[in-house]
Protein backbone atom coordinates (compact mmCIF):
# COMPACT_ATOMS: atom_id res chain seq x y z
CA UNK A 1 0.00 0.00 0.00
CA UNK A 2 1.59 3.72 -0.84
CA UNK A 3 2.20 5.75 1.84
CA UNK A 4 0.34 8.98 1.18
CA UNK A 5 0.52 12.37 2.55
CA UNK A 6 -2.34 14.07 4.29
CA UNK A 7 -4.12 16.12 1.40
CA UNK A 8 -4.02 19.16 4.16
CA UNK A 9 -0.29 18.64 4.24
CA UNK A 10 0.24 18.44 0.79
CA UNK A 11 -2.07 22.07 0.65
CA UNK A 12 -0.41 23.70 3.44
CA UNK A 13 3.33 23.13 2.33
CA UNK A 14 1.88 23.92 -1.21
CA UNK A 15 0.91 27.34 -0.02
CA UNK A 16 4.15 28.13 2.33
CA UNK A 17 6.05 27.49 -1.22
CA UNK A 18 3.69 29.19 -3.01
CA UNK A 19 4.00 32.36 -0.46
CA UNK A 20 8.14 32.40 -0.56
CA UNK A 21 7.38 32.23 -4.75
CA UNK A 22 5.30 35.10 -4.81
CA UNK A 23 7.18 37.27 -2.29
CA UNK A 24 10.30 36.25 -3.97
CA UNK A 25 8.91 37.57 -7.35
CA UNK A 26 7.47 40.97 -5.57
CA UNK A 27 10.53 41.52 -4.44
CA UNK A 28 12.50 41.05 -7.26
CA UNK A 29 10.07 43.66 -9.70
CA UNK A 30 9.51 45.71 -6.96
CA UNK A 31 8.61 49.32 -8.54
CA UNK A 32 8.92 48.32 -11.50
CA UNK A 33 4.92 48.21 -12.25
CA UNK A 34 5.76 44.44 -14.28
CA UNK A 35 2.44 43.33 -12.52
CA UNK A 36 0.43 46.29 -13.38
CA UNK A 37 1.60 47.30 -16.57
CA UNK A 38 -0.33 44.47 -18.51
CA UNK A 39 -3.66 44.79 -16.58
CA UNK A 40 -3.45 48.77 -17.39
CA UNK A 41 -2.09 48.46 -21.25
CA UNK A 42 -5.28 46.38 -22.04
CA UNK A 43 -7.84 48.56 -20.33
CA UNK A 44 -6.95 51.49 -22.06
CA UNK A 45 -6.91 49.39 -25.46
CA UNK A 46 -10.70 48.63 -24.71
CA UNK A 47 -11.18 52.48 -24.76
CA UNK A 48 -8.99 53.51 -27.55
CA UNK A 49 -10.07 49.87 -29.64
CA UNK A 50 -13.85 51.50 -29.09
CA UNK A 51 -13.14 55.27 -29.91
CA UNK A 52 -11.57 53.62 -33.25
CA UNK A 53 -14.46 51.18 -33.95
CA UNK A 54 -16.79 54.72 -32.91
CA UNK A 55 -15.44 56.48 -35.86
CA UNK A 56 -16.09 53.70 -38.73
CA UNK A 57 -19.38 53.73 -37.11
CA UNK A 58 -20.29 57.20 -37.56
CA UNK A 59 -17.98 57.18 -41.34
CA UNK A 60 -20.38 54.41 -42.14
CA UNK A 61 -24.08 55.77 -41.58
CA UNK A 62 -22.67 59.22 -42.78
CA UNK A 63 -21.70 57.42 -46.21
CA UNK A 64 -25.76 56.62 -45.92
CA UNK A 65 -26.66 59.93 -44.80
CA UNK A 66 -27.67 58.49 -41.04
CA UNK A 67 -25.29 60.97 -39.24
CA UNK A 68 -27.98 61.53 -36.98
CA UNK A 69 -28.31 58.05 -35.50
CA UNK A 70 -27.13 58.41 -31.87
CA UNK A 71 -24.41 55.85 -31.48
CA UNK A 72 -22.53 54.11 -28.53
CA UNK A 73 -19.59 51.63 -28.89
CA UNK A 74 -18.69 49.55 -25.56
CA UNK A 75 -16.43 46.30 -25.82
CA UNK A 76 -17.03 46.61 -29.75
CA UNK A 77 -20.77 46.16 -29.34
CA UNK A 78 -22.45 48.81 -30.76
CA UNK A 79 -25.73 50.37 -29.46
CA UNK A 80 -27.85 52.30 -32.04
CA UNK A 81 -30.76 54.85 -31.51
CA UNK A 82 -33.01 56.52 -34.48
CA UNK A 83 -32.81 54.35 -37.39
CA UNK A 84 -33.62 50.79 -37.98
CA UNK A 85 -31.98 51.19 -41.60
CA UNK A 86 -28.75 51.50 -39.50
CA UNK A 87 -28.77 48.19 -37.77
CA UNK A 88 -27.69 46.51 -41.19
CA UNK A 89 -24.85 48.82 -41.94
CA UNK A 90 -23.30 49.04 -38.61
CA UNK A 91 -23.40 44.69 -38.58
CA UNK A 92 -20.91 45.14 -41.21
CA UNK A 93 -18.21 47.39 -40.27
CA UNK A 94 -15.23 45.46 -39.63
CA UNK A 95 -14.60 44.90 -35.81
CA UNK A 96 -18.06 44.91 -34.75
CA UNK A 97 -18.54 42.28 -32.13
CA UNK A 98 -22.74 42.95 -31.90
CA UNK A 99 -25.30 45.50 -32.82
CA UNK A 100 -27.95 46.31 -30.44
CA UNK A 101 -31.30 48.97 -31.31
CA UNK A 102 -32.57 50.93 -28.25
CA UNK B 1 -11.20 25.12 -12.24
CA UNK B 2 -8.79 22.86 -9.36
CA UNK B 3 -6.16 25.51 -10.60
CA UNK B 4 -8.29 28.32 -10.11
CA UNK B 5 -9.08 27.48 -6.56
CA UNK B 6 -5.57 26.94 -5.66
CA UNK B 7 -4.21 30.41 -7.05
CA UNK B 8 -7.15 32.01 -4.78
CA UNK B 9 -6.02 29.91 -2.22
CA UNK B 10 -2.73 31.09 -2.54
CA UNK B 11 -3.10 34.59 -3.20
CA UNK B 12 -5.54 34.21 0.06
CA UNK B 13 -3.06 32.84 2.06
CA UNK B 14 -0.46 35.26 1.26
CA UNK B 15 -2.60 38.39 2.00
CA UNK B 16 -0.69 40.57 4.85
CA UNK B 17 -2.84 41.47 7.56
CA UNK B 18 -2.51 45.12 9.45
CA UNK B 19 0.56 45.61 11.43
CA UNK B 20 -0.07 49.07 13.16
CA UNK B 21 3.29 48.67 15.53
CA UNK B 22 5.52 49.09 11.85
CA UNK B 23 4.04 52.43 11.36
CA UNK B 24 5.80 55.58 13.07
CA UNK B 25 4.15 58.91 14.00
CA UNK B 26 5.32 62.17 15.20
CA UNK B 27 6.00 62.21 19.09
CA UNK B 28 2.48 62.12 21.36
CA UNK B 29 0.40 60.12 18.39
CA UNK B 30 -0.53 56.67 18.99
CA UNK B 31 -2.31 54.10 15.98
CA UNK B 32 -4.24 51.18 16.18
CA UNK B 33 -6.64 49.11 14.83
CA UNK B 34 -10.04 50.71 14.59
CA UNK B 35 -11.45 47.72 12.24
CA UNK B 36 -9.39 44.44 11.23
CA UNK B 37 -11.31 42.87 8.61
CA UNK B 38 -12.50 45.33 5.91
CA UNK B 39 -11.19 43.63 2.46
CA UNK B 40 -10.24 46.09 0.29
CA UNK B 41 -10.94 49.10 2.13
CA UNK B 42 -11.41 52.31 0.23
CA UNK B 43 -13.27 55.38 0.62
CA UNK B 44 -14.57 56.65 3.84
CA UNK B 45 -17.37 58.66 5.23
CA UNK B 46 -19.48 59.00 8.55
CA UNK B 47 -22.94 58.39 8.99
CA UNK B 48 -24.84 61.33 11.47
CA UNK B 49 -24.78 58.60 14.29
CA UNK B 50 -21.20 57.41 13.91
CA UNK B 51 -21.18 54.92 11.41
CA UNK B 52 -18.63 54.52 9.27
CA UNK B 53 -19.06 53.38 5.83
CA UNK B 54 -15.92 52.12 3.82
CA UNK B 55 -16.39 51.61 0.07
CA UNK B 56 -14.35 48.68 -1.82
CA UNK B 57 -12.22 47.59 -5.07
CA UNK B 58 -13.84 44.64 -5.41
CA UNK B 59 -18.09 43.88 -4.49
CA UNK B 60 -18.95 45.23 -1.13
CA UNK B 61 -19.66 48.67 0.58
CA UNK B 62 -18.94 47.64 4.92
CA UNK B 63 -19.90 49.71 7.56
CA UNK B 64 -18.25 50.12 10.68
CA UNK B 65 -19.98 50.48 14.20
CA UNK B 66 -19.43 53.86 16.15
CA UNK B 67 -15.88 53.39 17.85
CA UNK B 68 -14.60 50.58 16.12
CA UNK B 69 -14.86 46.65 15.69
CA UNK B 70 -16.72 44.14 13.33
CA UNK B 71 -17.27 45.71 9.56
CA UNK B 72 -20.22 44.11 8.54
CA UNK B 73 -21.42 44.16 4.99
CA UNK B 74 -24.42 46.43 3.66
CA UNK B 75 -24.06 46.12 0.43
CA UNK B 76 -22.75 43.36 -2.14
CA UNK B 77 -22.50 42.88 -5.67
CA UNK B 78 -22.02 45.91 -6.97
CA UNK B 79 -19.54 46.72 -9.13
CA UNK B 80 -16.22 48.61 -7.48
CA UNK B 81 -18.09 50.28 -5.30
CA UNK B 82 -15.07 52.32 -4.13
CA UNK B 83 -17.09 56.07 -3.48
CA UNK B 84 -19.14 56.52 -0.56
CA UNK B 85 -21.09 59.86 0.86
CA UNK B 86 -23.56 60.24 3.52
CA UNK B 87 -26.05 63.15 3.32
CA UNK B 88 -29.65 63.32 4.81
CA UNK B 89 -29.80 59.43 6.59
CA UNK B 90 -29.12 57.92 3.15
CA UNK B 91 -25.37 56.18 1.88
CA UNK B 92 -24.27 56.99 -1.56
CA UNK B 93 -22.40 54.23 -3.18
CA UNK B 94 -20.43 55.15 -6.71
CA UNK B 95 -19.79 51.94 -8.63
CA UNK B 96 -17.85 52.15 -11.96
CA UNK B 97 -20.99 53.72 -13.97
CA UNK B 98 -23.83 54.16 -11.34
CA UNK B 99 -24.50 55.93 -8.51
CA UNK B 100 -27.05 54.34 -5.68
CA UNK B 101 -28.79 55.47 -2.64
CA UNK B 102 -29.41 53.13 0.18
CA UNK B 103 -31.90 55.51 2.35
CA UNK B 104 -32.21 55.71 6.09
CA UNK B 105 -29.19 53.31 6.09
CA UNK B 106 -27.93 53.52 9.76
CA UNK B 107 -31.72 52.61 11.18
CA UNK B 108 -31.27 49.61 8.70
CA UNK B 109 -27.60 48.33 8.86
CA UNK B 110 -28.89 44.39 9.64
CA UNK B 111 -31.44 44.77 6.67
CA UNK B 112 -30.59 47.43 4.22
CA UNK B 113 -33.04 48.55 1.94
CA UNK B 114 -32.81 48.40 -1.92
CA UNK B 115 -30.67 50.99 -3.30
CA UNK B 116 -32.50 53.60 -5.46
CA UNK B 117 -30.34 54.85 -8.84
CA UNK B 118 -29.83 58.38 -8.86
CA UNK B 119 -27.18 58.38 -11.68
CA UNK B 120 -26.96 55.30 -14.79
CA UNK B 121 -24.59 56.80 -17.19
CA UNK B 122 -20.99 57.49 -16.20
CA UNK B 123 -18.17 55.53 -18.15
CA UNK B 124 -17.78 52.49 -18.22
CA UNK B 125 -14.29 51.78 -18.64
CA UNK B 126 -12.14 50.16 -15.92
CA UNK B 127 -9.20 52.27 -16.68
CA UNK B 128 -9.27 55.45 -14.12
CA UNK B 129 -12.93 53.77 -13.00
CA UNK B 130 -12.89 54.24 -9.40
CA UNK B 131 -15.30 56.89 -8.41
CA UNK B 132 -15.01 59.09 -5.62
CA UNK B 133 -17.60 60.62 -4.33
CA UNK B 134 -18.39 63.74 -1.94
CA UNK B 135 -21.33 66.14 -1.04
CA UNK B 136 -19.55 70.02 -0.68
CA UNK B 137 -21.08 73.29 1.17
CA UNK B 138 -23.13 73.96 -2.00
CA UNK B 139 -25.03 70.49 -1.71
CA UNK B 140 -24.26 69.33 -4.91
CA UNK B 141 -22.95 66.10 -4.70
CA UNK B 142 -19.00 65.59 -6.26
CA UNK B 143 -17.56 63.05 -8.59
CA UNK B 144 -14.58 62.84 -10.74
CA UNK B 145 -14.57 61.08 -13.51
CA UNK B 146 -10.16 60.11 -14.80
CA UNK B 147 -8.91 59.83 -17.87
CA UNK B 148 -9.19 56.19 -19.66
CA UNK B 149 -5.42 55.79 -20.37
CA UNK B 150 -2.21 57.02 -18.93
CA UNK B 151 -2.49 60.33 -21.26
CA UNK B 152 -4.58 60.84 -23.81
CA UNK B 153 -7.03 63.79 -25.33
CA UNK B 154 -10.19 62.02 -24.70
CA UNK B 155 -13.94 63.12 -24.79
CA UNK B 156 -14.94 66.00 -22.76
CA UNK B 157 -16.57 64.24 -20.16
CA UNK B 158 -13.15 62.22 -18.95
CA UNK B 159 -10.53 64.26 -16.81
CA UNK B 160 -12.95 65.96 -15.28
CA UNK B 161 -14.81 66.72 -11.84
CA UNK B 162 -18.68 67.22 -12.14
CA UNK B 163 -21.44 67.94 -9.95
CA UNK B 164 -24.50 66.91 -9.67
CA UNK B 165 -27.84 68.33 -7.88
CA UNK B 166 -29.40 64.87 -6.83
CA UNK B 167 -32.73 66.79 -6.41
CA UNK B 168 -32.92 68.11 -10.04
CA UNK B 169 -30.32 65.42 -11.22
CA UNK B 170 -28.81 68.56 -13.39
CA UNK B 171 -24.79 67.77 -13.63
CA UNK B 172 -22.31 70.01 -14.56
CA UNK B 173 -18.46 69.91 -15.09
CA UNK B 174 -16.62 72.07 -12.04
CA UNK B 175 -12.94 71.32 -13.21
CA UNK B 176 -11.22 70.51 -16.44
CA UNK B 177 -7.23 69.11 -16.95
CA UNK B 178 -7.98 66.51 -14.16
CA UNK B 179 -6.10 63.42 -14.57
CA UNK B 180 -7.59 61.04 -12.12
CA UNK B 181 -9.11 62.93 -8.34
CA UNK B 182 -9.62 60.18 -5.87
CA UNK B 183 -9.45 62.82 -2.99
CA UNK B 184 -11.36 66.00 -2.16
CA UNK B 185 -11.96 68.57 0.32
CA UNK B 186 -13.26 71.76 1.01
CA UNK B 187 -11.15 74.39 3.11
CA UNK B 188 -13.51 74.75 6.17
CA UNK B 189 -13.12 78.34 6.31
CA UNK B 190 -13.04 79.84 2.50
CA UNK B 191 -15.21 76.39 1.03
CA UNK B 192 -12.87 76.47 -1.38
CA UNK B 193 -12.97 72.94 -3.07
CA UNK B 194 -8.97 71.61 -2.55
CA UNK B 195 -8.44 68.26 -4.85
CA UNK B 196 -5.25 65.43 -5.02
CA UNK B 197 -4.53 64.70 -8.61
CA UNK B 198 -2.46 61.38 -9.58
CA UNK B 199 0.28 62.74 -12.51
CA UNK B 200 0.85 60.67 -14.84
CA UNK B 201 3.04 57.59 -15.87
CA UNK B 202 6.26 56.89 -18.11
CA UNK B 203 7.73 60.49 -18.02
CA UNK B 204 10.74 58.90 -15.36
CA UNK B 205 10.72 58.16 -11.74
CA UNK B 206 10.77 61.88 -10.41
CA UNK B 207 8.85 63.28 -13.15
CA UNK B 208 5.97 64.55 -13.37
CA UNK B 209 4.45 65.45 -9.36
CA UNK B 210 1.33 63.96 -8.15
CA UNK B 211 -0.55 67.44 -7.58
CA UNK B 212 -2.79 69.74 -4.62
CA UNK B 213 -4.93 71.79 -6.38
CA UNK B 214 -7.34 74.55 -5.15
CA UNK B 215 -10.58 75.16 -7.08
CA UNK B 216 -11.79 78.42 -5.93
CA UNK B 217 -14.39 78.47 -8.60
CA UNK B 218 -16.08 76.63 -11.13
CA UNK B 219 -14.70 76.31 -14.81
CA UNK B 220 -10.53 75.98 -13.93
CA UNK B 221 -8.65 73.35 -16.02
CA UNK B 222 -5.91 71.91 -14.17
CA UNK B 223 -4.13 70.98 -17.39
CA UNK B 224 -4.21 67.64 -18.68
CA UNK B 225 -2.93 66.27 -20.40
CA UNK B 226 -1.30 69.07 -21.77
CA UNK B 227 0.63 70.25 -19.34
CA UNK B 228 2.02 68.36 -15.87
CA UNK B 229 2.65 70.12 -12.07
CA UNK B 230 2.23 73.63 -13.39
CA UNK B 231 5.61 73.93 -15.46
CA UNK B 232 6.12 70.35 -17.63
CA UNK B 233 4.60 70.78 -20.70
CA UNK B 234 3.71 67.42 -21.69
CA UNK B 235 6.11 65.42 -24.94
CA UNK B 236 3.00 64.57 -27.09
CA UNK B 237 0.30 67.19 -26.21
CA UNK B 238 2.29 70.18 -25.04
CA UNK B 239 2.92 71.95 -28.08
CA UNK B 240 1.17 75.08 -28.54
CA UNK B 241 -0.33 75.11 -25.41
CA UNK B 242 1.48 76.32 -22.87
CA UNK B 243 1.43 75.91 -19.30
CA UNK B 244 0.80 79.11 -18.48
CA UNK B 245 -2.98 78.63 -19.90
CA UNK B 246 -4.10 76.39 -17.07
CA UNK B 247 -4.22 76.63 -13.48
CA UNK B 248 -1.04 75.47 -11.59
CA UNK B 249 -1.40 73.46 -8.27
CA UNK B 250 -1.31 75.03 -4.91
CA UNK B 251 1.13 72.36 -3.76
CA UNK B 252 3.65 69.81 -5.47
CA UNK B 253 3.35 66.52 -4.18
CA UNK B 254 5.69 63.54 -4.59
CA UNK B 255 6.24 61.99 -8.14
CA UNK B 256 3.93 59.23 -8.54
CA UNK B 257 3.17 58.49 -4.96
CA UNK B 258 -0.83 57.95 -5.53
CA UNK B 259 -2.12 60.57 -3.61
CA UNK B 260 -5.73 59.46 -3.04
CA UNK B 261 -8.31 60.51 -0.09
CA UNK B 262 -7.30 63.82 1.56
CA UNK B 263 -9.31 65.94 4.27
CA UNK B 264 -8.94 69.24 6.23
CA UNK B 265 -8.06 68.71 9.45
CA UNK B 266 -10.74 70.57 11.30
CA UNK B 267 -11.01 68.52 14.62
CA UNK B 268 -9.52 70.20 18.18
CA UNK B 269 -8.06 66.63 19.12
CA UNK B 270 -4.65 66.90 17.32
CA UNK B 271 -2.41 69.92 18.59
CA UNK B 272 -2.91 73.86 16.99
CA UNK B 273 -0.02 72.80 14.35
CA UNK B 274 -2.53 70.31 13.12
CA UNK B 275 -5.62 72.36 12.74
CA UNK B 276 -6.86 73.35 9.40
CA UNK B 277 -3.86 71.25 7.88
CA UNK B 278 -4.29 68.88 5.17
CA UNK B 279 -3.74 65.10 5.59
CA UNK B 280 -3.24 63.05 2.32
CA UNK B 281 -3.08 59.57 1.82
CA UNK B 282 -0.32 58.32 -0.07
CA UNK B 283 -1.46 54.41 -1.96
CA UNK B 284 2.66 54.22 -3.16
CA UNK B 285 4.00 54.04 -6.58
CA UNK B 286 3.47 51.12 -8.69
CA UNK B 287 6.31 51.89 -10.97
CA UNK B 288 8.77 53.92 -9.51
CA UNK B 289 12.04 53.12 -8.25
CA UNK B 290 12.92 53.73 -5.69
CA UNK B 291 8.83 52.60 -4.31
CA UNK B 292 7.58 56.15 -2.63
CA UNK B 293 4.47 56.91 -1.18
CA UNK B 294 2.64 54.31 1.19
CA UNK B 295 2.16 56.93 3.94
CA UNK B 296 0.11 59.88 5.05
CA UNK B 297 1.44 63.14 4.38
CA UNK B 298 0.42 66.65 6.19
CA UNK B 299 0.10 69.53 4.16
CA UNK B 300 0.20 72.66 6.18
CA UNK B 301 -0.75 76.06 4.94
CA UNK B 302 -0.04 79.14 6.05
CA UNK B 303 -2.23 82.51 4.97
CA UNK B 304 -4.29 79.75 3.03
CA UNK B 305 -1.21 78.38 1.14
CA UNK B 306 0.82 75.34 1.59
CA UNK B 307 3.87 75.91 3.54
CA UNK B 308 5.16 72.75 4.47
CA UNK B 309 4.68 68.99 2.72
CA UNK B 310 6.09 66.57 5.25
CA UNK B 311 5.68 62.84 6.43
CA UNK B 312 3.00 62.01 9.17
CA UNK B 313 2.39 58.11 9.21
CA UNK B 314 5.05 56.04 7.72
CA UNK B 315 6.13 52.56 7.64
CA UNK B 316 3.43 50.20 5.14
CA UNK B 317 6.30 50.20 2.87
CA UNK B 318 8.81 47.42 4.17
CA UNK B 319 12.08 47.84 2.16
CA UNK B 320 10.92 46.43 -1.03
CA UNK B 321 7.57 45.23 0.48
CA UNK B 322 4.37 46.86 0.72
CA UNK B 323 2.65 45.42 3.75
CA UNK B 324 0.05 48.00 3.38
CA UNK B 325 -1.16 50.76 1.44
CA UNK B 326 -3.32 54.09 2.77
CA UNK B 327 -6.39 55.16 0.64
CA UNK B 328 -8.33 57.71 2.62
CA UNK B 329 -8.44 60.26 5.61
CA UNK B 330 -11.55 61.00 7.29
CA UNK B 331 -11.94 62.83 10.66
CA UNK B 332 -13.69 61.16 13.50
CA UNK B 333 -16.16 63.05 15.37
CA UNK B 334 -13.92 62.84 18.54
CA UNK B 335 -10.71 64.20 16.22
CA UNK B 336 -8.95 61.35 15.83
CA UNK B 337 -7.64 60.17 12.43
CA UNK B 338 -8.71 57.91 10.79
CA UNK B 339 -6.92 55.60 7.88
CA UNK B 340 -8.61 53.14 5.31
CA UNK B 341 -5.73 50.78 4.01
CA UNK B 342 -7.04 48.18 1.02
CA UNK B 343 -4.04 45.78 1.06
CA UNK B 344 -3.93 44.64 4.80
CA UNK B 345 -7.72 45.06 4.93
CA UNK B 346 -7.88 47.23 7.55
CA UNK B 347 -9.17 50.36 9.09
CA UNK B 348 -6.69 52.03 11.57
CA UNK B 349 -7.49 55.22 13.69
CA UNK B 350 -4.57 57.81 14.68
CA UNK B 351 -5.19 59.73 17.56
CA UNK B 352 -2.85 62.04 19.87
CA UNK B 353 -2.66 61.48 23.42
CA UNK B 354 0.52 63.51 23.87
CA UNK B 355 2.42 60.75 25.68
Amino acid sequence: MKARMPLTAVLAAALLGGCELVSFYRNETAGIGALELVPLYFQEKQYVTDRDLEAKVRAALAAQGLQHVEVDVYLKEVTLRGDAKALGIVRSVKGVKAVHAR
Amino acid sequence: MRAVLFLAALLAGCASGPRPEEIRLPPGFEISVYSGNVPQARSLALGARGTLFVGGKENNVYAVPPGGGKAMPVAGGLQEPHGVAFRDGALYVAERSRILRFDAIEERLANPPTPVVVVADLPRYKHHGLRTLRFGPDGMLYVPVGAPCNICLPEEHYAVITRLNTNTNEREIFARGVRNSVGFDWHPQTKELWFTDNGRDLLGHDAPPDELNRAPRAGLHFGYPFCHGGDLPDPQFGAGRPCAEFEPPAAKLGAHVAALGMRFYAGTQFPAAYRGAIFIAEHGSWNRQPMSGYRITVVKLRDGRPASYENFAEGWLDGTTAWGRPVDVIVAPDGALLVSDDKAGAIYRIAYTGK
